[in-house]
């Protein structure tokens, strides 16, 4: 039965484009004295984390998230280097742009993997592992860049095909390899079950993605509610899920930054809240969204985590408005501890009457007018040119690219 | 890195493919020339586009800026480590 569930599903070609070591490979081919040496690139911060390590570092065990100094003690030939935003998601758009030229249907999913349906593109380019090459090929000519091309039928497969063949690899999975391949796969191994899920899995007495494949739905769904069948279908390998660019309306648009050093007054809360809720606001009215849902987001020094929110009674993409909500939130929060890191969203987001509705009231108005030629003035000049003056202490831009970042859209932010 | 962040004279080939390519510049009263460009990247300030160049004589790392709407050249920062 699993198996004629297989065979009834349309059959596709989904390949998934993952950059090596992204940010470490671009700079080491942007200073050719890093190339062949351990590296690791960190935001700018001071409180920084390793954002990439090259994988001559990764042999050493340096992993994405480590601290600076358990890093060095790994690796004490290690250098490390301040990443540079601007290239990565420069090259990120020009891979899309490659990609773009094989099929329509590419889905960039992170700034460092993008996913294509290439079913339709074989009767012009050749196989799949022909375009796979093709692909390959551009990226290390133009930017000297090693790509991992996974494919398969359907994006967990390719997904699979990819991690397994890294890095510089090319796989292709065939729908008729996929039980084989999955038989004795170790569940963590499938793109969507972390360690919690697998220890979970484990404890129930399935270590293999073969063997979850074969656990009955009602047994999965006992256990972990509504996932419980796409669980098995994963084991089955199993994905409908579509390669998609979707540009529909962003659930919410958030920004969050790690303070340079733990605050815990409320009149320096007030201008990182007042900064963040301006980010969050330029990014709305930049792209005629509004919401009604203010939400902050507080990290103690301690790493415990908690967000709050508050619906007000009209859509909104003003600063003010954002930033007064965000304060009446930190408030009515007993801080009990130092906050280490704060972050202001907005979400119930909506598009904007176009052409916008006039405020009936006088004040709206003119805040409306003064809002329309900040962002004028800094579309023309450039981010944060004209800005309140609470926020100039904090003008500094975020040191790490958000993992939700895009190149296109309103998850394109500037970083 | 050492961010340096002036003007500088640069002769430049426009073509077509690259459209553009820094080939030597002059920086602190001698005349540097450019071996090989190593990244290429743009990024924008405003309605401004800024092209921005690695570049290396051999010996040291250098980012150069060309700004389109005032058809500047800077020289951003320099890496002396190689």
């Amino acid at each position: 039965m699993e198996d004629r569930e297989y065979r009834d599903r349309p059959v596709r070609i989904v390949m998934l484009a993952d950059m090596d070591s992204y940010f470490a490979s671009v700079e080491q081919q942007s200073n050719p004295a890093l190339r062949g040496i351990p590296v690791a690139v960190t935001g700018s911060g001071k409180r920084t984390v390793i954002t990439t390590a090259s994988y001559e570092a990764r042999r050493f065990g340096v992993k994405t998230g480590m601290n600076k100094w358990e890093a060095k003690k790994l690796c004490p030939g290690l250098t490390f280097i301040a990443g540079s935003n601007d290239k990565y998601t420069y090259t990120c758009r020009k891979l899309s742009e490659i990609y773009s030229r094989y099929t329509s249907d590419v889905e960039v999913y992170s700034i460092d993997e993008a996913f294509l349906d290439i079913t339709s593109s074989c009767s012009l380019f050749g196989s799949p592992l022909k375009i796979g090459e093709l692909i390959r090929n551009e990226i290390k000519e133009r930017f000297g860049l090693n790509a991992t091309v996974g494919i398969g039928p359907n994006k967990l497969i390719a997904k699979l095909a990819s991690d397994l063949s890294k890095p510089d690899g090319l796989m292709r999975v065939r729908p008729e390899d996929v039980t084989n391949i999955l038989k004795g796969l170790a569940v963590e191994e499938l793109w969507g079950i972390g360690r919690k899920l697998a220890a979970k899995l484990n404890s129930l007495g399935i270590y293999t993605a073969g063997e979850l494949g074969r656990t009955s739905a009602s047994f999965l769904r006992s256990h972990f509610g509504i996932i419980g069948e796409r669980l098995k279908l994963m084991g089955m390998g199993i994905d409908d899920s579509p390669v998609t660019c979707d540009m529909r309306i962003a659930k919410s648009i958030g920004h969050s930054m790690t303070l340079s050093q733990d605050i815990r007054q409320e009149n320096e809360i007030r201008a990182y809240i007042l900064k963040l809720s301006e980010m969050v606001g330029q990014r709305a009215r930049k792209h005629q969204l509004a919401g009604d849902v203010i939400k902050v987001t507080i990290r103690y020094r301690s790493f415990e985590t908690f967000s709050r929110q508050l619906q007000i009674t009209t859509d909104t993409n003003d600063t003010h408005l954002i930033y007064n909500t965000a304060m009446e939130i930190i408030k009515k929060t007993e801080l009990k501890e130092p906050v280490r890191l704060l972050g202001v969203g907005l979400s119930g987001l909506r598009e904007t009457d176009n052409p916008e509705q006039l405020p009936l009231l006088r004040k709206y108005a003119r805040s409306r007018d003064l809002l329309r030629t900040v962002d004028n003035i800094n579309e023309k000049y450039g981010d944060y040119t004209i800005s309140w003056a609470a926020c100039r202490p904090y003008r500094s831009r975020p040191s790490v690219i958000s993992p939700a970042w895009r190149p296109k859209g309103v998850h394109n932010t500037r970083v | 890195m050492l961010e340096i962040g002036e003007q500088v004279y640069v002769v430049a080939a426009f073509g077509i493919n690259p459209r553009l390519r820094p080939l030597r510049f002059r920086w602190s009263g001698r005349e540097v020339k450019i071996k090989d460009i190593t990244y290429e990247w743009t990024t924008s300030m405003g309605k401004s586009r800024l092209i921005h160049f690695s570049v290396t004589d051999g010996s040291t790392l250098y980012e150069l800026s060309f700004d389109s709407a005032s058809i500047t050249w800077r020289i951003e920062n320099i890496e002396t480590d190689l």
